[in-house]
């Protein structure tokens, strides 16, 4: 029994180290993501007037979107270039439960998407003055990613089936990532703007709970999605 | 049907909702049928 | 070939008229309302296409689950049909609503929980009924189109409550109107039967056509077979 979870840990460990290791070779998703995500803040510069006294009240918003779109990104190329490659094939041929490769890859995606973080709010931090190197803010970021990748590398591994690929993923995660996003942008405003705990915490208990009961279903339905 | 001392004239949007609603559906069950003739003669022709 | 049932049509007949006698209560029967006039009327069809609408995802998202745990087609269609018959109804009460809406309040559009979670939840039928288009393996299509459903119904209650939340918290003024009115009417007795026939009505209806889109389900997939075997 447990040498039957060892095994299933090595697994999930080993496609996390693959994905890591090719990344760090190639460092192609990473970059991308990250010029993405730091484009994307160039452009609310200009789309929204953040001047001193707007801008604290609209940086969650901000933040978040921008997480939202480059983590679509990385979810995107993470499962394609799995597909593409065959990968996923091999994988699939591996004595492991298929349940594993979820988790394995969610978790690679959730590392890929926190690195993008990371970098982002210091340079964010810097360019307007705002200091977001907050524990609050890093624990909201680090539930809401947890919950916009669980529900994400499900539904790449089936957008990357798909004939329309790219835009598939988008219309498929956004609505039903909407309570991750809004608990998301609330709480990291209160953290932000220094509301006491107690307001913040029933943001904090919706991401906790969407995060359990989504990761929940998709560990359940994962190989109804790569059944070949 | 029509009171005279109604407060508020709206029945331009009452007859515009209903429009919208008898014509949705009008046309989903139009879609239905036509899709299944379609369907019907798609069927005879290929079990020849 | 799929011989139209004897009971179908005796159900179809049974639905057209409870649909008529329907809409005699609410032109007939139903007094005027005082203060909106006319157009409260609307609301009696209006809440009934809504209450399908969220019915047909439900139906959607079971039919979904038996058809993974079962892997039987049959399920897939009735999944399908009770989808895009809910998009056309939901769609239906979105916009009969925000006619209504305009007079009684006074704008097309406020983004109050319940009308922005119907958006939301308009959008993932439409995500749905695009995904299905995407794929072209039956099977797949079936087993993608069931893991969304489930997903996206569970996804509704959560995303209400936060929306709720985050109107409750922060009050949104919109356009003057008070975005939590219910209406901002009392029923009286006429009008609650009235209610309550509509929303029976309508869910015979919702029934009548779902066995219908079922019914073209089923020979589309017919044909889709025999075209395969041929070739």
């Amino acid at each position: 029994m447990f040498a039957h979870f060892k095994s299933y840990l090595q697994a999930v460990g080993a496609i996390i180290w693959k994905d890591m290791a090719a990344e760090f070779r190639s460092r192609e998703l990473l970059s991308a993501m990250l010029v993405f995500a730091l484009l994307v803040i160039l452009i609310f510069n200009f789309a929204l007037e953040l001047d001193i006294s707007t801008r604290s009240s609209v940086t969650a918003g901000v933040l978040w979107v921008t997480f939202a779109f480059a983590g679509t990104l990385g979810l995107n190329r993470s499962m394609a270039s799995e597909k593409d490659r065959g990968c996923l094939d091999g994988l699939l041929l591996a004595p492991v439960d298929r349940s594993a490769i979820y988790f394995g890859k969610a978790i690679g995606n959730l590392l890929f998407m926190l690195i993008v973080e990371i970098i982002v709010l210091p340079v964010y931090s810097v360019l307007y003055n705002i200091n977001l190197l907050q524990p609050g803010l890093i624990l909201v970021i680090l539930l809401g990613s947890i919950g916009y990748v669980s529900v994400g590398t499900l539904l790449a591994t089936m957008a990357v089936q798909i004939r329309t690929r790219d835009i598939m993923l988008p219309i498929l995660l956004f609505p039903l990532a909407i309570p991750v996003l809004i608990a998301a942008v609330k709480a990291s405003d209160g953290f932000l703007q220094g509301f006491p705990l107690a307001d913040i915490m029933t943001w904090l208990n919706l991401l906790i709970v969407y995060d359990i009961v989504f990761i929940t279903i998709a560990f359940m339905v994962f190989d109804y999605v790569v059944e070949e | 049907m029509f009171s005279p001392l109604a407060t508020a004239d709206t029945l331009n949007y009452m007859i515009a909702g209903y429009a919208v609603i008898f014509g949705a559906m009008l046309v989903y069950i139009v879609s239905l049928l036509v899709r299944y003739s379609k369907a019907k003669r798609e069927w005879s022709e290929w079990s020849k | 070939m799929v011989e139209k049932t004897r009971l179908l049509t005796i159900f179809d007949i049974l639905t057209f008229i409870f649909m008529l006698v329907a809409i005699g209560l609410v032109f007939f029967y139903a007094p005027v309302e005082e203060i909106m006039g006319q157009v409260q009327k609307v609301f009696y069809f209006h809440v009934a296409n809504a209450w399908v609408g969220m019915l047909g995802f439900t139906v959607a998202a079971v039919m979904g689950g038996i058809y993974l745990w079962k892997g039987e087609r049959k399920w897939d269609i009735a999944g399908f049909a009770a989808i895009e018959i809910s998009f056309v109804f939901f769609l239906v009460a979105i916009i009969s609503g925000s006619i209504w809406a305009r007079p009684a309040w006074n704008t097309w559009w406020t983004w109050d929980p319940r009308l922005t979670t119907a958006s939301i939840v308009e959008l993932i039928y439409a995500a749905y009924l695009l995904l299905r288009r995407g794929v072209d393996d039956p099977n797949r299509r079936a087993r993608f189109s069931a893991v969304y459903a489930i997903f996206g119904f569970l996804s509704v209650p959560l995303t209400f409550i936060s929306i709720r939340l985050l109107r409750t918290i922060h009050p949104v003024v919109v356009g003057g109107a008070d975005p939590s009115a219910q209406g901002g009417f009392n029923m009286t007795g006429p009008m609650k039967a009235t209610f309550f026939f509509s929303l029976f009505a309508f869910s015979v209806f919702f029934v009548d056509l779902l066995w219908h889109r079922i019914r073209l389900g089923k020979l589309q997939e017919k044909i889709e077979n025999l075209r395969w075997h041929k070739n």
